[in-house]
């Protein structure tokens, strides 16, 4: 570094000054071109080519002399004479000449080395470029269990920070590693990169990927960044980024003459790999609470600030609220913040809008807010001061933003306006007149009320009394014993009727005849004996097995036997008929009862 | 005996019309504080005939109402929902809840309900439980009729025992609906937010880990039967589907 003294101005300097002046301009002129030497590589093999080249950019054509070697220790310059190209370029008409020249040097002691300046004559005026500093190891270091490991192309996740905070940014770079002699044509990222838990947005800072030279494990690769990720981590704790899988176009048998080749180089033998990255797991951090101030999850270095749209408001109309968030951080993730407002205020939906910008290394742009608020009667407003905190990854701490109070006022309505006032009666209309008044306490549910039981028990009794009807019914067709014990007095009667209705028809045969069916009919018919064929004494002694009481046997007896006698001697008045048709009727009573 | 009978009913049916008067009397009062922009008082008289054990469409409506010209606009959610249960104020208060809810500053997000819940809501507002069992009853007395018909009329038996299985059938579906109808209702309300902004916690107490915030206007599904160990707090399903305990005393439940 060049010491400078202090500078007193004096009359001689300021005489001098046009001059001083014109001689900076002519300077400037003259520098009107760039000069620098590259290596081909900063770290190479004991006995490695590698290239120095010295490259003059400028604006016209120039006296260039052949650049001077200086002398090189541990190396050794293959040609003293280096080979010259020349390309010319025009943009938007600007004519750009550049003129490379290049040494091959070969490595011959292993050592770090500082190749000194080199000399160069331009437009007859000596110039020099910067030291470089490049480092030769030996083979012997190189690791044969890294060569074995590492496959000869293969792709890496690289993140710059790997305890994160949520809402920090951090940058994913996709890096792929491809031995010497091989090119990358194409590459193509496909579907399925997970990253669960981030807010991901790709930067758009990578036109076209450029390869450098590197040694991992003692063997040189190459590596070029494809893409690069903005993420941000929206929770704490152990977050993965899964593999990510990409489509590589790649030659092997690369020119000879090109040791880097350009990236997209051409030769033989074209395939297509398909690679994945290994995960890539971040820890991260928890956000500290922030200490009585509010939060809108803004990380990064932002800035917020809150206006009005103006300051005074008619009763009714709308004022905006706008909040505005910018700077470099997580913008797209930035919440609204949740203002303290005053009573007498009606918000509407608020809006959101953001302007995200993706170029270089870090997501910046703008989040604005815009809350519209309408106060509901006249009078001075005033939105309370605000300290919102915003979280300072670089020094992990929050810093807090003062947001001032603002105020505003709200004048009355004029009569023609529609103020929020006259929106509320339209909205809400009260009912006057007579209401439909009923009793508030609660009748407890139906399933506890009688009435529904006793609904329920009338279908069921009914169903209960229908099936015994059917059964009995069923029974009287289907048991003929059953049906002649339920029919034996009814038929009984019926005959008992026949007999009364003929007696004064002086047909005493068929009256006896009529009551003694009647007897015999319900003794066999109860008794469940056969219907014909049995004798009035076989019936008797039926009937007496059955513990029919004397007296009951006795004027059975009788009234059969007075049923015969009458069928072979018909006698009698129509008095005794009538007696002996009631007797029957009683004896039939009697033996129900018994049997 | 007949004359006291007549006597009775006379002053039963006097007594009555005259409550029901003094109800409507004090209402039209109200109405008229309403209109004056009396709020406050319009409030206390519509909440002293409430406090009588009598509610109208019309008496819920006019509370919402006056509770969101004081800008409390939970409470008047929760007056316009009960008024929106009325079929004469149903329109109305529909009007009025969409004016209100415009009004909060924040909305909940709403998880729509499940087919089944939709389904026996709908029977719930529609028909109501007494409704559902009527309906059953009914079907239970055709079946029935059929069935017996059925035992005792050989030439129509088979389609009269399927048309009985069928009438049967429906009615068994109805008390089924009307059991679940009922269940719900016993078991859950609806409540509404009526505080600015309250925690719904995990544990009903405290310290217990937050789950979620809900703010004023949010409604809720209260359950009574989780609730009742609880008196203090209520557990709650907010509208986002989100389950939680939240402090009774900011919340009115229907």
């Amino acid at each position: 570094m060049r010491k400078i003294g202090d500078i007193v101005p004096s009359p001689l300097v300021l005489l001098l000054f046009p001059l001083i002046l014109f001689s900076f301009a002519e300077n400037s002129w003259a520098q009107d071109f760039q000069l620098e030497a590259t290596v081909s590589e900063n770290q190479v093999f004991i006995g490695e080519q590698f290239t120095i080249s010295v490259e003059v950019t400028g604006s016209s054509m120039r006296n260039v002399s052949l650049p001077v070697l200086p002398e090189l220790e541990g190396m050794r310059v293959l040609s003293s004479t280096p080979s010259r190209s020349t390309s010319i370029s025009i943009i938007n008409g600007q004519t750009t000449t550049t003129t490379t020249y290049n040494f091959s040097i070969i490595a011959r002691e292993t050592g770090e080395y500082t190749i000194p300046p080199i000399s160069i004559e331009i437009d007859g005026e000596e110039r020099q470029t910067n030291p470089i500093r490049v480092e030769v190891i030996e083979k012997g270091q190189l690791s044969q269990d890294g060569r074995s490991q590492r496959p000869e192309i293969y792709l890496e996740i690289q993140v710059d920070e790997s305890n994160p905070v949520p809402g920090q940014q951090i940058v994913a770079s996709v890096v792929l590693f491809f031995r010497q002699g091989i090119e990358v044509t194409s590459f193509q990222p496909t579907a399925g990169w997970r990253t669960d838990g981030f807010w991901k947005e790709e930067l758009q800072n990578i036109s076209q990927p450029q390869a450098e030279s590197i040694i991992i494990d003692g063997v040189r690769y190459r590596t070029a960044t494809l893409m690069r990720y903005a993420l941000f981590p929206n929770r704490s704790g152990e977050l993965t980024l899964s593999g990510f899988p990409i489509n590589v176009g790649i030659r092997t048998q690369p020119s000879r003459n090109d040791p880097f080749g350009s990236f997209f180089g051409s030769s033989a033998n074209q395939r297509r790999v398909s690679l994945e990255s290994e995960p890539v797991v971040l820890n991260v951090r928890t956000l500290p609470e922030a200490s009585n101030a509010t939060t809108i999850n803004a990380v990064g270095d932002l800035r917020v600030e809150r206006r009005l749209s103006k300051n005074e408001v008619v009763t009714g109309e709308t004022i905006e609220l706008v909040t505005q968030v910018e700077g470099v951080g997580n913008i797209p993730l930035v919440r609204r913040p949740q203002y303290n407002i005053p009573d007498g205020i009606d918000f509407f939906t608020p809006q959101e809008n953001s302007n995200v910008e993706r170029r270089g290394m870090a997501i910046r742009g703008d989040k604005t807010f815009t809350e519209l608020m309408a106060p509901r009667a006249p009078g001075t407003y005033s939105l309370p001061a605000e300290r919102i905190a915003v979280y300072d990854p670089q020094n992990r701490r929050y810093r807090y933003i003062n947001l001032p109070a603002i105020e505003f006022e709200a004048l009355p309505a004029s009569n023609n306006q529609f103020t929020s006032a006259d929106l509320r009666t339209v909205q809400l209309t009260p009912v006057t007149g007579l209401a439909v008044w009923k009793n508030s306490d609660p009748a407890g549910s139906v399933f506890r009320l009688v009435w529904f039981w006793l609904l329920l028990i009338v279908p069921a009794a009914a169903l209960i009394v229908a099936y015994q009807k059917r059964k009995f019914d069923l029974r009287l067709h289907s048991d003929r014993a059953f049906a002649r014990v339920h029919f034996a007095d009814q038929l009984a009667q019926d005959r008992i009727l026949h007999a009364r209705n003929i007696v004064n028809e002086d047909r005493p045969k068929e009256i006896y005849n009529s009551l003694h069916k009647a007897v015999t009919g319900f003794l066999t018919d109860k008794l469940s004996l056969p219907e014909a064929g049995l004798s009035d004494q076989e019936l008797l002694e039926k009937v007496t097995e059955h513990g029919l009481n004397a007296d009951l046997l006795k004027r059975l007896r009788g009234i059969l036997d007075k049923c015969a006698t009458i069928s072979y001697a018909p006698s009698g008045t129509r008095a005794d008929f009538r007696s002996d048709i009631i007797k029957t009727e009683k004896l039939i009573s009697e033996l129900k009862e018994q049997l | 005996m007949r004359r006291y009978t007549f006597l009775g009913l006379i002053l039963f049916l006097i007594f009555s019309v005259a409550e029901i008067a003094a109800q409507q009397s004090r209402f039209d009062e109200a109405n008229e504080m309403l209109e004056e922009s009396q709020y406050q008082d319009a409030i206390q008289l519509y909440k002293s005939i409430a406090d009588e054990g009598y509610e109208s469409g019309a008496l819920w409506l006019n509370m919402g109402i006056a509770y969101s010209q004081l800008d409390s606009l939970g409470v008047s959610k929760f007056y316009l929902m009960k008024a929106s249960r009325f079929k004469e104020t149903e329109d109305l208060a529909e009007e009025s809840l969409e004016y209100v809810n415009d009004r909060f500053s924040r909305q909940s997000a709403v998880l729509p309900p499940l087919p089944w819940d939709r389904f026996f809501n709908y029977l719930g507002d529609r028909f109501g439980v007494s409704g559902l069992v009527f309906i059953a009853l009914l079907f239970l007395y055709f079946g029935v009729a059929l069935l017996i018909w059925s035992w005792f009329r050989k030439e129509f038996q088979k389609l009269l025992k399927v048309s009985a299985a069928i009438l049967l059938s429906v009615c068994l579906l109805f008390f089924l609906f009307s059991v679940i109808v009922n269940y719900q209702q016993n078991r859950y309300g609806t409540g509404v937010m009526v505080e600015r902004q309250g925690a719904v916690y995990e544990q009903p107490r405290e310290e217990a880990p937050v789950v979620s915030m809900a703010f004023e206007g949010y409604t809720m599904r209260v359950d009574f039967k989780e609730s009742e160990e609880h008196p203090d707090w209520k557990y709650i399903r907010l509208e986002n589907g989100m389950f939680g305990w939240v402090q009774d005393s900011l919340l009115m439940v229907f």
